[in-house]
């Protein structure tokens, strides 16, 4: 397929654009390869950065996974600059917590834009070892 | 605040984890079409590049088989080898977005 930009096909000039030409997803039907895994994560008692993002980015997908039952204390989310999200205690589990996005990679979720700045914060009881999968698109 | 470790930094886009953390690079960057490429390049640095086919073998013959470029370390080093293009400028084509793909035009 040529290379249509999204901006045109979008037939906008003023859009965001989230990939430099259609090849770009055609070539990412699955986007579980395309995600960034963290692992070793300890945020016991006391809040810890387990993300952070300066600039613009489409944050596609996030979650966490090798958590124990219920073991998030708190965790605060900050775009921005303005917490738009900050709670004490999560639901969890081994097989994962999803922020947004899911684990099998599907590009049906649309995510998030942050304009300058993205924050995960997370406080645990025990688990001192998690692991975060992300995939954040920088974007101009 | 708790340290942290820096995945990415260009003069627009950072990203940082916890310091301890262990990172899975895997496609950790993003891929930009050779045609997006190359249509970023002002016509002086596309004149420049074909001229020194040489000194970018391996990326030129990715771009001639149409490939994605990926910005991993051997395709950095390549363009910053060639002393065609500063860091900064290999991060400046490379990023995804409309602005530097636009102001190329």
């Amino acid at each position: 397929m040529s290379a249509k930009t999204f901006q045109s096909l979008a037939g906008h000039q003023g859009i965001n654009k989230l990939a430099v030409d259609t090849d770009y997803f055609e070539t990412r039907g699955n986007l579980a390869g395309q995600l960034t895994t963290v692992a070793a994560i300890n945020a016991v008692g006391s809040l810890t950065t387990v993300l952070s993002l300066t600039g613009k980015f489409h944050i596609h997908q996030l979650f966490c996974t090798l958590l124990s039952t219920n073991d998030i204390d708190h965790w605060k989310l900050t775009i921005d600059g303005v917490i738009i999200h900050e709670e004490d205690g999560m639901s969890s589990n081994n097989t994962g917590v999803g922020f947004w996005g899911t684990q099998d990679g599907d590009w049906g979720d649309h995510g998030i834009i942050c304009d300058s700045s993205f924050l995960l914060e997370m406080e645990c009881t025990a688990d001192n070892s998690f692991s975060l999968w992300y995939h954040a698109q920088p974007i101009l | 605040m708790n340290k942290l470790q820096t995945l990415m930094e260009t003069p627009t886009h950072k990203i940082e984890v916890p310091a301890n953390a262990i990172i899975n690079p895997k496609n950790f960057l993003p891929k930009i079409s050779t045609q997006a490429f190359f249509r970023r390049l002002t016509p002086q640095e596309r004149q420049s590049l074909r001229g020194n086919g040489a000194a970018i073998r391996d990326l030129k013959e990715d771009l001639d088989r149409g490939d994605l470029v990926e910005l991993d370390d051997t395709v950095r080093q390549s363009l910053t080898d060639s002393g065609l293009f500063t860091p900064e400028r290999v991060d400046e084509l490379m990023i995804l977005g409309e602005s530097t793909e636009g102001k190329l035009r």
